[in-house]
């Protein structure tokens, strides 16, 4: 009996123990999808001891390096997706009718409650500057193409669970409200754009091809559909033909949340993904692009790069990227008052601006075309 | 693992440890205390005549005004200058005094231990390193339960060495607790953080009672679970800790369940506060004032708003009330008083969970059926309600009244206290959960974003 004690509390000490173990010797670990703001060991002095700052630090630092931590989190997951059908109440990942995947944002989105709704004034704003940016860069020669990015729950309502619907439902939903608002302003301002939620939702064939079912966005196929409408006659979208393949499960964007779910994945096969056909080199005299916009940019920059020359990237307006080719290059943070600036945003024939719908609200937008307008109608 | 000679100060250094993690700038105070009372308890012990009462009164004096300035002196001037602005005063400059981990239980500790020297109920340490133990021993730190000199001194002085089986149902325990707090309490937190976060408008009256029951639901497993994971250590170390919860939520009358619920608190609070003013002793109404009083000052110990201040003054005018109506209650059938007592224990949580007196008012609308929101509730039911919280509320709620409504049976201490042997089967169960506790804080700790934003 006593072995079997020392057993007992050997056991316990063990898995209480390794975690720590397996940060001490580097153990290897599962990998885990996602990404979090980086985690420094902090400096340690008496000052920074006193205020507690130190603490703080090595705690996020530890539970940041922990060991082991991948399996830790894959078989919670695991466990909990095996046992309940879903995701954490934390996760930003969410499980909804067969197996389709949302962020939490697009449910939230698709119920807002009327009172907390996009102001229909912001919305109309927005066409405004966009008309007369349109026109103010004609004038140059220049191009502004807009595109309008769908919400996954707009192409995908019935895919959207009971409990995530409001129980006394507005007049109109707050999709079909803010797309009908949003294609009024553009109509009244004379807005040419791409209509991303008409093209997806008139796709005859399978909507996952345009937007997979446990992807965040939509697809290269979807982002070229809609892109190749909006882009002429700034260049010309030759193809959107596609073709099926299997997925990369560590990179492609079409399997992103089902990447976060952070589970062990062993009764789910990686998804088949559809990719675009067209890949080649940009021509020589193809236009030199600017896109703007959130991490829906992404795939029209995939579906743009063989049509356009120099792209770069104002992720969120915040961030510069060099996309010319298919993995990014940070090169600088968007400041409207550096020379940097300038040579990234002026020196170009085209603007792709990606709206999202959920988001259409929002400052990105309207920041940086405040920001190009004054910069560019300058002497 | 350490030589017995030197586990109290191996146990001490880990306990020094552990408060100079959490509460370094407090670390000169809590030694300064301790130094008082080491000196102040052997003046008291060694001193014949009025000047003992002095020494006591002078300790109980130093200890409360440190207690009072670390929690109470942020709320006292924010509502003096609330009250200044009312008259167009400006307000006092005060920078906030930061909150030390623990104060609360180490100044009723200090003041007890004080106390039993005064009374002969227990003897001054030793040896300062004991009494220091005494005040910082980490698996207490935190939540209690709150100690008395007088049930530790002669464990200090034994050898403390636990055999095996009482490690495993250390161990045990503390799994079980780590599991109340973690799978259960922080589960069941979930819903009531995202009903109490509704705006007065939002709340309806089935939203407001499972707010109220969800919070009896979580402070029950929440500081249950902490007092497991207390006594859990604490028995690995060779300690034996009292309990700190006897199934409150069985109880029959409020009375009965505060000799359930924070036993230790409900204790000390006799012991030095209830008795010394008189307890009942002198009449029904001085005994319904000394009552009410305790309750009072119980709450507001726990935090220093009026929230507390009112859940403290409930508690204090029923039990009060209760003792009055008793021959009338006690025709009430035990399950139907069992379940009448979860509910009156249930609502006088919510001004213990509230934020404001306010709030308060518009849970006690909703819980009324009063109240007539005008805008849907913001929370969607997938939000308020996602499977796992369901399961665990809908669980824990179930258990709880089945124990409730279950014929009471003599209280056991355990298969491990009678016949030494911890259950293999137990032991099995505490390994799992343990691994499932730490699965679970690993995950809720990563909250990653899909890709870089920024």
């Amino acid at each position: 009996m006593r072995r079997v004690h020392l057993m007992t509390i050997a056991l316990h000490l063990l898995v209480l123990a390794l975690p720590g173990l397996g940060l001490a010797v580097g153990a290897p670990d599962a990998k885990l999808f996602g990404t979090e703001p980086p985690s420094i060991f902090p400096a340690l002095s008496m000052a920074r001891w006193t205020d507690e700052s130190v603490q703080a630090g090595l705690k996020a630092w530890f539970e940041s390096h922990l060991g082991f931590r991948g399996v830790l989190v894959r078989t919670d997951n695991s466990l909990f997706y095996a046992t309940l059908g879903t995701t954490r109440p934390e996760a930003t990942v969410k499980r909804n009718g067969d197996g389709f995947l949302f962020i939490d944002d697009d449910l939230w989105y698709a119920a807002l409650r009327v009172q907390d709704r996009p102001k229909v004034e912001r919305l109309r704003a927005l066409a405004v500057l966009l008309g007369r940016a349109q026109r103010e860069l004609a004038r140059s020669g220049k191009h502004l193409v807009v595109v309008l990015a769908p919400a996954k729950s707009t192409i995908y309502p019935e895919a959207v669970s009971e409990g995530w619907r409001r129980r006394q439902p507005a007049p109109e939903p707050t999709d079909a409200f803010v797309v009908r608002t949003l294609r009024e302003a553009f109509a009244a301002e004379g807005v040419r754009y791409g209509d991303g939620i008409a093209t997806m939702q008139g796709f005859a064939t399978s909507r996952e091809i345009i937007y997979p079912r446990v992807a965040r966005h939509w697809s290269r196929v979807g982002a070229c559909l809609v892109l190749r409408d909006a882009a002429r006659p700034a260049f010309d979208i030759s193809s959107c033909d596609y073709y099926p393949r299997t997925a990369n499960f560590e990179e492609d964007s079409d399997i992103d949340l089902y990447r976060l779910l952070n589970t062990w994945h062993v009764t789910e096969p990686v998804p088949t993904i559809f990719d675009l056909r067209v890949n080649h080199p940009p021509t020589p005299d193809a236009p030199r692009a600017l896109f703007v916009g959130t991490s829906f940019t992404w795939m029209l920059v995939d579906a743009a790069r063989s049509f356009v020359r120099e792209p770069h990237l104002f992720y969120y307006n915040s961030s510069i990227f060099d996309v010319s080719a298919p993995k990014a290059r940070l090169v600088g943070n968007v400041d409207p008052n550096s020379a940097e600036w300038a040579h990234y945003a002026l020196d170009k024939d085209v603007y792709v601006i990606e709206i999202l719908e959920a988001y259409a609200h929002g400052g990105v937008v309207p920041d940086f075309l405040q920001a190009l307008l004054a910069r560019h109608t300058s002497p | 693992m350490a030589p017995a000679r030197a586990r109290l100060l191996v146990i001490l250094a880990a306990s020094l440890a552990f408060y100079a993690w959490g509460a370094p700038r407090f670390m000169p105070v809590i030694f300064a205390l301790g130094v008082a009372d080491y000196w102040l308890a052997r003046r008291i012990a060694g001193t014949v005549g009025p000047g003992r009462r002095l020494f006591l009164i002078g300790g109980i004096c130093v200890h409360v005004s440190v207690l009072a300035y670390f929690k109470y002196a942020n709320f006292l001037v924010g509502e003096v200058n609330v009250a200044r602005a009312a008259f167009q005063l400006p307000p006092w400059a005060w920078t906030s005094v930061v909150l030390p981990i623990g104060v609360s239980f180490l100044t009723f500790e200090e003041i007890s231990y004080l106390t039993d020297v005064y009374r002969g109920d227990a003897p001054p340490a030793r040896r300062w390193p004991h009494y220091l133990l005494f005040l910082m021993l980490f698996p207490h730190s935190i939540a209690g339960p709150i100690f008395r000199w007088k049930d530790l001194v002669a464990q200090f002085h034994s050898s403390l060495k636990p055999g095996p089986e009482a490690v495993i149902r250390g161990m045990s325990r503390f799994s079980f607790g780590l599991a109340k707090k973690i799978l259960v309490a922080d589960s069941v937190a979930h819903i009531v953080d995202l009903i109490f976060g509704l705006a007065e408008n939002e709340i309806t009256g089935s939203l407001a009672w499972t707010g109220a029951v969800g919070y009896a639901l979580q402070i029950y497993f929440d500081f249950s679970g902490y007092s497991d994971m207390a006594l859990g250590l604490g028995t690995m170390l060779g300690f034996s800790f009292k309990e700190n919860f006897r199934e409150p939520y069985t109880a029959r009358s409020l009375g009965e369940f505060w000799q359930r619920w924070h036993i230790s608190l409900s204790t000390w609070m006799r012991e030095y506060l209830y008795i010394p003013l008189g307890g009942n002793r002198l009449g029904r109404t001085r005994t319904a004032v000394n009552s009410i009083a305790v309750f009072a000052i119980s709450g507001f110990w726990h935090g220093a708003a009026w929230t507390f201040l009112v859940w403290g003054l409930y508690h204090g005018v029923l039990v009060t009330l209760e003792r009055r109506l008793e021959p009338l209650l006690s025709r009430i059938p035990d399950r139907a008083r069992a379940v009448l007592t979860f509910v009156v224990v249930t609502v006088g949580w919510v001004p213990f969970r509230a934020t404001s007196i306010h709030q308060v008012l518009g849970m006690a609308r909703a819980m009324l059926g009063l109240a007539m929101p005008v805008y849907e509730p913001r929370p969607l039911p997938a939000e308020l309600f996602p499977p796992l919280s369901a399961v665990v509320f809908c669980g824990s709620l179930a258990w709880i009244v089945l124990r409730a409504l279950s014929p009471r049976r003599a209280p056991r201490r355990g298969e491990a206290v009678v016949t030494g042997r911890a259950p293999i089967w137990r032991a099995g169960l505490s390994l799992a959960l343990l691994v499932l506790s730490i699965m679970h804080m690993t995950n809720t700790r990563y909250t990653p974003l899909i890709y870089f934003k920024f």
